[in-house]
């Protein structure tokens, strides 16, 4: 019955236009990043290397698109009254807001592999391919491309974090334009407070991947890993339980 | 048309979001000034006093209206379609740029309370933390209490254009889509592009963002006339671009649905 509901709940989130235009706003960032680093001299930029030259300069709009996906999934249908529809088979509540979460990290991890292939293309169509993996213009030993999806893998769990706090959001406010406006809002202003870094959920979006890119100690990677999965559990818990009291028949 | 705007901003402030939106800013506003202490390097900000507050912070202002427009008008133009209520007042003899014209005028309206709310909280916030002083800090200089405040509001007052010429921007994007969430995301998404693009010094002066974050700069303090000149230029330009759109684009749109 999950599967059923995740599956239905992936099928709205792929055919919005939301993921399309996405997509198009990665690539004309990297291409204006291109065009940055052509202008400025390249210096050892090179195919390889621009994808994770790009993963440091994208987190804004992988928040954007966490916080328009659970907008559409969850304020959008409840303001529509298609969020009753699902509830209509014998789905419990619990179960529906998982599903929505299940298709938020999917559509949020297709757009991290998305921006990572377009980088390797352009990046390569720009730079050329290169003989090495650079991180800040600092050689990475070992396997570049392994390293690369790695450190893409690791922005994921933040960004999967920040998601679970926009379906909360989104449940919570009923309304498309707040969720959105308030994740932004999040994103942009927490760090701006003097929120222990450790337990920002932003600093992490924007500094989880370079500390495993860089061989962090094992412990401070589980530790970074147990805060952004607080996050998405507590949120989804909290986004469940408001749920299974939200009136929905609108 | 008076009747309208007063309609439209009937509605935005017996909304929720105008409350919540204050709300956000008293949070970020006292979130920022408890920690911060000038000279602390986690900061770029280096003054000293509440009343260097405002005038040192506009950019937070500015990144508020990049996130409250769009859902504003959002709600105003893209929801009310959705919902089908935004063809009732046109049962009664009222053109439909007139009605888009009252959505635009309710949120300049908005534009100018929540500006002049920052600058209030700003100014209270950062004087509980920092003490008021005994001069306003601004362009390197030290000047009396008075000129300061006259320097904010002006400051606040200038950026209230850029802001709207945004809105047009936003009104535009909430005519032509038909979701309000992908309204407030393309928005955004085109702000986030344009900071991006503003890192280009052959871009930037013809940048609404780059506007929006500095047009105050050529006009207070030590004005630039030409510079002053070619700023408003460049706001009209886009008020003028996305206005015709806005209003062209609403003229066809149906919304008998």
């Amino acid at each position: 019955m999950l599967a059923g509901l995740v599956k239905n709940e992936c099928r709205k989130a792929f055919r919005m236009r939301k993921p399309r235009l996405f997509m198009a706003a990665a690539t004309l960032l990297q291409l204006i990043a291109v065009f940055r680093l052509l202008r400025d001299g390249a210096g050892e930029m090179n195919g390889q290397s621009f994808p994770l030259h790009m993963i440091d300069g994208q987190p804004l709009l992988m928040a954007l698109y966490a916080a328009a996906i659970a907008a559409d999934l969850a304020a959008d249908e409840y303001r529509s009254g298609a969020l009753k529809l699902a509830l209509l088979r014998p789905v419990g509540r619990g179960r529906l807001v998982l599903a929505k979460a299940a298709a938020l990290a999917l559509a949020v991890a297709a757009l991290a592999v998305f921006q990572v292939v377009a980088a390797y293309a352009v990046g390569t169509l720009a730079f050329g391919w290169g003989d090495r993996l650079l991180a800040d213009g600092v050689p990475v030993t070992g396997d570049g491309v392994a390293a690369t999806l790695k450190a893409a893998a690791a922005q994921l769990a933040p960004c999967m974090g920040f998601g679970m706090l926009a379906l909360f959001l989104a449940l919570v406010t009923g309304h498309a334009g707040m969720t959105i406006g308030l994740s932004a809002a999040l994103y942009l202003f927490l760090p701006l407070t003097r929120m222990d870094p450790r337990y920002s959920i932003v600093h992490q979006m924007n500094g989880f991947h370079l500390a495993v890119l860089h061989g962090a100690p094992i412990r401070d990677v589980l530790a970074d890993l147990g805060v952004a999965a607080a996050y998405a559990v507590l949120f989804l818990a909290a986004g469940a339980f408001y749920m299974k009291r939200k009136d929905v028949l609108l | 048309m008076g009747k309208l705007i007063g309609i439209e901003l009937y509605k935005l402030f017996r909304s929720r979001k105008p409350y919540v939106f204050a709300a956000i800013m008293v949070v970020i506003l006292l979130l920022n000034f408890s920690g911060y202490s000038p000279g602390d390097p986690m900061y770029a900000w280096t003054f000293r006093n509440g009343q260097s507050a405002p005038l040192h912070t506009l950019d937070i202002l500015t990144q508020f209206m990049m996130i409250f427009i769009p859902i504003v008008l959002g709600d105003s133009v893209t929801n009310e379609h959705r919902r089908g209520t935004l063809k009732l007042p046109l049962l009664r003899p009222v053109r439909r740029s007139v009605l888009l014209g009252a959505k635009f005028a309710s949120l300049l309206v908005f534009i100018v309370l929540m500006a002049a709310f920052y600058v209030g909280a700003a100014y209270a916030i950062g004087s509980h933390f920092l003490g008021w002083g005994d001069g306003t800090e601004y362009a390197g200089r030290v000047v009396p209490a008075s000129e300061g405040i006259r320097l904010t509001l002006a400051a606040a007052g200038l950026l209230v254009l850029p802001y709207a010429a945004y809105g047009l921007f936003a009104g535009a994007v909430a005519v032509l889509v038909g979701r309000m969430s992908v309204a407030v995301i393309v928005s955004l998404v085109a702000a986030a592009i344009a900071s991006n693009l503003n890192a280009i010094e052959a871009f930037a002066p013809w940048s609404l963002v780059d506007q929006m974050v500095s047009y105050h700069e050529a006009i207070i303090a030590d004005p630039d006339p030409d510079l002053a000149l070619r700023r408003t230029g460049v706001i009209a330009l886009y008020a003028a671009v996305f206005g015709l759109i806005a209003f062209g684009v609403f003229r066809k749109k149906d919304i008998l649905h």
